[in-house]
């Protein structure tokens, strides 16, 4: 399983991009924390997760022979997990409206290495982002996701999601608007709880 | 361009060292991939190896016929050039020669009567091709 050997990665991309995974085993050794994020970050709850990032390591294992390396390694898996994720969201909707339960414990990983109370307040601030991300639209979601939370350059944004880079510049603009008012909105309701 | 506030920031920062999955998740999805992606391993090996399997019993059921038909060939051969040589060292008279059986190689065993006088009157001839 793990040496499946990306025979079709060209000579070219072999050496140019020497540090790029050329098996399936060293993809998913590398990524899968990503792909994991990703995941989350796109609006996949609870049990889901798992299910979706093992439906995109399946597609990265029928596909990876046949990946060009026309982009990074990332961005490849970024828009397989896009098409998963999008194709988990419209099953869901088909089948009574489901929608994925709140995050899982398993979803936020326990550090052991700091404190309980630095470990709560991660996953405290892990639910409120996944919280914040889910009011925002799919499109301005992705940007933000990749732009915020990545680093990505636009250019390498606009590859992912095969758009305008004034498309990403765009939806930025409007994501970053969006998730500031959902914060302070979520910060005053929390105010108001505590006084 | 808007830029996001220093809370907004914050809590990305911190949200961003508390993601990932938990090292259960993680293994049980590894276990979970491996009973995937293994078995369709296996199931490819299983399908190779039983078209290997099929294409072995074919050759060796080929090279059977083969090496039959030459042991055949041999035989006929052999008892044919043993016949004739058998014939040409004991001279018979020639009253005996005259009465002598001839030996007939036994008639091929097929579904269609040995004579056409015996079953449906002869087809006409095909032409025979030529090369």
């Amino acid at each position: 399983m793990w040496s499946v050997r990306a025979s079709a990665l060209s000579s070219r991309l072999r050496a140019e991009i020497p540090a790029e995974p050329a098996t399936f085993q060293q993809v998913y050794d590398t990524h899968v924390d990503y792909v994991w994020r990703t995941v989350c970050r796109l609006g996949i709850r609870g049990a889901a997760v798992q299910d979706v990032t093992q439906e995109v390591f399946l597609v990265v294992h029928r596909k990876l022979a046949e990946f060009e390396g026309r982009a990074s390694v990332k961005t490849w898996l970024f828009r397989i997990a896009r098409r998963v994720v999008r194709g988990h969201r419209r099953t869901m909707r088909r089948k009574d409206g489901h929608t994925d339960a709140a995050a899982d414990v398993d979803e936020v990983p326990a550090d052991v290495e700091s404190g309980p109370d630095v470990s709560a307040a991660k996953a405290e601030a892990v639910r409120l982002l996944y919280q914040i991300l889910d009011t925002l639209d799919e499109d301005k979601r992705e940007v933000f996701v990749l732009a915020e939370l990545e680093q990505w350059p636009a250019p390498q944004i606009a590859q992912a999601l095969e758009v305008n880079v004034n498309t990403v510049y765009s939806r930025l603009r409007l994501a970053r608007e969006g998730f500031n008012l959902a914060l302070a909105r979520h910060r005053a309701r929390d105010h108001w709880r505590t006084t | 361009m808007t830029e996001l506030d220093p809370e907004a920031k914050q809590l990305i920062e911190l949200a961003r060292d508390g993601e990932g999955p938990s090292p259960q998740a993680r293994s049980r999805l590894r276990g979970a991939l491996l009973a995937r992606v293994g078995a369709g391993v296996a199931i490819t090996s299983a399908a190779s190896g039983t078209a290997a399997a099929g294409g072995a019993a074919v050759h060796s059921t080929s090279v059977l016929a083969i090496v039959a038909k030459i042991g055949a060939a041999a035989v006929l051969a052999g008892g044919i050039g043993a016949a004739a040589l058998a014939q040409s060292h004991t001279p018979m008279p020639t009253e005996e020669r005259s009465a002598a059986p001839v030996r007939m190689p036994a008639p091929l065993q097929t579904s269609k009567p040995a004579h056409p006088a015996e079953g449906t009157p002869a087809p006409a001839q095909a032409p025979i091709p030529t090369a």
